[in-house]
């Protein structure tokens, strides 16, 4: 029989099918996938941040692009910031964070403090000026550390946090996809909800007894604001109108102090100079 | 965000000109396949027929080196994604065996016949997830003069 070679008539080794409503198909399949994804994530959020490693945390901070400007501007490092970095760190040992913690002083009048995230802390001048007790000063650091303790920066990020996460687990820090999964400086603000408030105040008061074997100053700032806004006769315009009033906030501690039973002992005073 | 501006402005791009090109490439493979399809290319190791005198035997190969376009690489990566046929690969592989058997024939000059034909494939962009993925073929086998 002899050779005969022909072409064939039809090419058999590649698919005739629309390429375009392939990838139609394949795209809102995948779309789909990620919606219900992200949808079933907002059921165990909470778990979820619990579980996410103090690594992975830091991570989510770095590629999150906290104002590391703010920080720049303010180095502080006089005698009075040496000593509340001190503070801090002491009552780290009883909030137990396993990463260091950072205190700053700015400059500025108001009376405010501000959690960035990754342990930074700034304290302004015009918290220092309005604050007479060592102890009163301690509760605030410790409120802002247990905002740190239970992560509400990442919980304010929300499902974002915990797609992020898994994205750096998946395919690392510095990936494409990590980056564009990052919200945009959201983790800037420290304004969290009233609960996540209340929480840390709780969380505080336990802190302070820790170190100081009393609650003694704890509500010294909340006392200060309440007189403060009384006599302007209008709402507090700072960082703590995202808090529960302060006159709540009394009543709340009043109820925590006595639940567990801490004592109330002598304050001591805050040395500015 | 200058990544999804960039996705935006190739995908399209990749699509309609990888699909104008891929066009263009079939219609030459064909016009040269008509052109060459006397000279018999087989895998066997004897030649097919009966020459009653060689003349010279020679290797003769032939390579091509073909890429994919953005619009394929994106929807190859979903279908890495589910799995099944990975159909926008498909002509990209065609496409140069076709050529690497074209450009072995259009190499063998004069010869009668084509025998022991083997194809070897090999991809090269191993390693490096970002770029546009490329293969090539390598024909080689056994030409034969009378």
């Amino acid at each position: 029989m002899e050779y005969r070679s022909v072409l064939p008539k039809k090419n058999h080794n590649v698919s005739h099918a629309n390429p375009i409503k392939e990838f139609l198909t394949l795209f809102s399949a995948l779309v789909l996938l990620i919606l219900l994804a992200y949808w079933s994530l907002g059921f165990f959020i909470d778990f979820a941040i619990e579980n996410i490693s103090t690594e992975t945390e830091l991570e989510i901070i770095e590629i999150s692009g906290v104002s590391r400007e703010l920080i720049n501007q303010n180095p502080g490092f006089n005698d009075l910031a040496k000593r509340l970095n001190d503070l801090l760190s002491d009552l780290n040992q009883c909030a137990g964070i396993n990463y260091s913690t950072e205190l700053f002083i700015d400059s500025s009048a108001s009376i405010n403090a501000l959690a960035l995230p990754g342990g930074k802390i700034i304290v302004m001048q015009g918290l220092l000026n309005n604050i007479q007790s060592e102890n009163g000063m301690a509760f605030v650091l410790a409120h802002e550390l247990a905002h740190f303790k239970h992560r509400d920066h990442l919980r304010k990020m929300g499902r974002s946090a915990v797609l992020l996460a898994l994205s750096i687990a998946a395919t690392g820090p510095n990936s494409k996809l990590s980056q564009i999964l990052t919200p945009v400086n959201i983790l800037q603000s420290a304004k969290f909800s009233k609960d996540r408030e209340t929480a840390a105040d709780s969380a505080a008061l336990d802190f302070l007894y820790c170190y100081y074997s009393h609650v003694g100053g704890a509500n010294e700032l909340f006392e200060f604001l309440d007189k403060d806004s009384k006599d302007r006769n209008f709402k507090m315009p700072h960082y703590f109108s995202s808090h529960p009033e302060a006159k709540k906030r009394i009543e709340m501690m009043q109820s925590f102090r006595l639940k567990r039973g801490y004592p109330i002992g002598l304050t001591k005073k805050l040395i500015l100079d | 965000m200058f990544d999804i501006y960039f996705f935006l402005l190739l995908f399209p791009i990749g699509f309609f000109v990888g699909q104008y090109l891929e066009w263009r490439h079939y219609q030459s493979i064909q016009k040269r396949e008509e052109k060459f399809v006397n000279l018999v290319a087989t895998s066997s190791k004897e030649p097919i027929g009966e020459f009653s005198r060689i003349r010279d035997i020679r290797l003769v190969q032939g390579s091509a080196v073909i890429s994919v376009d953005y619009f394929k690489r994106i929807l190859a990566a979903l279908r890495g994604f589910f799995g099944g046929n990975v159909r926008s690969y498909e002509t990209l592989l065609d496409r140069a065996r076709r050529e690497a058997i074209l450009r072995l024939k259009e190499s063998s000059f004069g010869a009668i016949e084509i025998v022991n034909l083997r194809i070897e494939t090999s991809s090269i962009y191993k390693g490096k997830g970002n770029q546009i993925g490329s293969v090539e073929v390598f024909a080689y086998a056994t030409a034969i003069y009378i």
